[in-house]
């Protein structure tokens, strides 16, 4: 009887667990629709792209500091899987470098946004999980508070930070043009960065105030037309993304596998390296030493 | 019993063309300017439909794509 109640609190539990990961989930895609409005353009997907990027890069940075406490710590505790999480997230910034040197379509590369950002957030989870277990609450808390960048991080969002300014006039610009009003001053401001978003949007409005009846109305079936394209992008990406769970266990084999190769050979690397300066001492550093080389090896392939 | 039947519905039509001319007559000055207030407040509408249009389509630096927390 003792062992049918187990049994029966063990199912329910999994069951409890299964839910709460399929609802995550699903609050990961479900987020990661919404920030695809503006994606229907090549500069507001690149935007995009270079934030989902920036995110992971600096969850790998985190990551990297958080087996370096552990290890450093002298604990002789298994690391291997963080390890491997964490080269799974630098393959997935590596798609993403990839899919920005490339020319592809600005629907593909949403899809692929939506699926990098489940996937990254998954695996984001996954390491937590871990290092929770590993690393007291105190320490938890000191890691989770320390402020994490670097070089290449501050160029990746000073690059967002200009790509964004392009794109806001560019839609300025497009807005001016349904209105059929031209102001070079304001898309000048917003794409130099004098003019914040607040401002450009209480100029696009006041503009529209100023017209005539018959240009409202004309401008205003332009911008609804604008924003009915917008909800049937967003709507196609959703429905080619959904319900997609063997496309995204076949993606996460693959990632896998690409890891545990790459994985192989930057340990190889630090062996051989570790080597000239002595066995002993590389043994005693390995984990450590893989995991500094696998943040320098992603940020050196992140440059762009 | 027709004459009764004719002064019947006589009375009620008059009733009821009186009822429709009170009616008409308590309509407030505000409910007849209406046309020129709904237009002030469609125009109000449009502006802000479309302020919400252009929020949607432009990007803030203060934005980020959110993936979670490593520790």
């Amino acid at each position: 009887m003792k062992k049918c109640m187990k049994k029966g609190i063990f199912l329910i539990v999994l069951l409890l667990l299964a839910i709460n990961i399929a609802i995550a989930q699903e609050d990961a895609q479900e987020d990661a629709i919404e920030q695809v409005s503006v994606m229907g353009t090549v500069e507001g997907a690149t935007v995009r792209l270079l934030q989902l990027q920036s995110s992971i890069d600096r969850n790998i940075l985190k990551g990297t500091t958080v087996i370096a406490e552990i290890t450093n710590s002298n604990r002789d505790l298994n690391i291997s899987g963080m390890e491997e999480l964490l080269a799974e997230l630098t393959v997935l910034s590596n798609q993403i470098s990839e899919m920005l040197n490339s020319d592809i379509a600005v629907t593909k590369a949403t899809e692929e946004f939506v699926m990098i950002k489940q996937e990254a957030t998954g695996l984001s989870q996954e390491f937590k999980k871990l290092a929770r277990s590993m690393v007291s609450g105190e320490e938890q808390e000191r890691l989770r508070n320390r402020n994490e960048t670097s070089q290449e991080l501050d160029t990746l969002k000073e690059e967002i930070r200009q790509r964004i300014m392009a794109h806001n006039a560019l839609q300025v610009q497009n807005f001016l043009d349904k209105m059929d009003l031209e102001n070079e001053s304001l898309v000048g401001l917003v794409g130099s960065g004098q003019m914040n978003l607040g401002q450009a949007v209480s100029s696009i409005a006041n503009a529209y105030k100023g017209l005539g009846q018959s240009k409202k109305t004309e401008a205003l079936v332009k911008m609804k037309e604008n924003k009915a394209k917008a909800q049937v992008f967003k709507e196609t990406i959703r429905q080619n993304t959904e319900n997609n769970a063997d496309e995204m266990s076949i993606r996460a084999q693959e990632r896998k596998e690409t890891a545990k190769d790459w994985l192989e050979e930057v340990k190889q690397k630090v062996m051989t390296k570790a080597g000239t300066q002595g066995r002993l001492n590389a043994q005693g550093n390995q984990n450590s030493n893989v995991s500094n080389a696998l943040d320098n090896s992603k940020m050196q392939r992140g440059q762009k | 019993m027709r004459l009764a039947m004719l002064a019947g519905l006589l009375i009620v039509t008059i009733i009821a063309g009186c009822t429709d001319k009170i009616a008409q007559d308590d309509v407030p000055e505000t409910e007849i300017e209406q046309p020129e207030d709904r237009s002030a407040e469609t125009s109000q509408t449009d502006t802000s439909e479309i302020e919400n249009i252009i929020n949607k389509q432009m990007l803030s630096e203060e934005e980020y794509v959110e993936i979670g927390e490593m520790i």
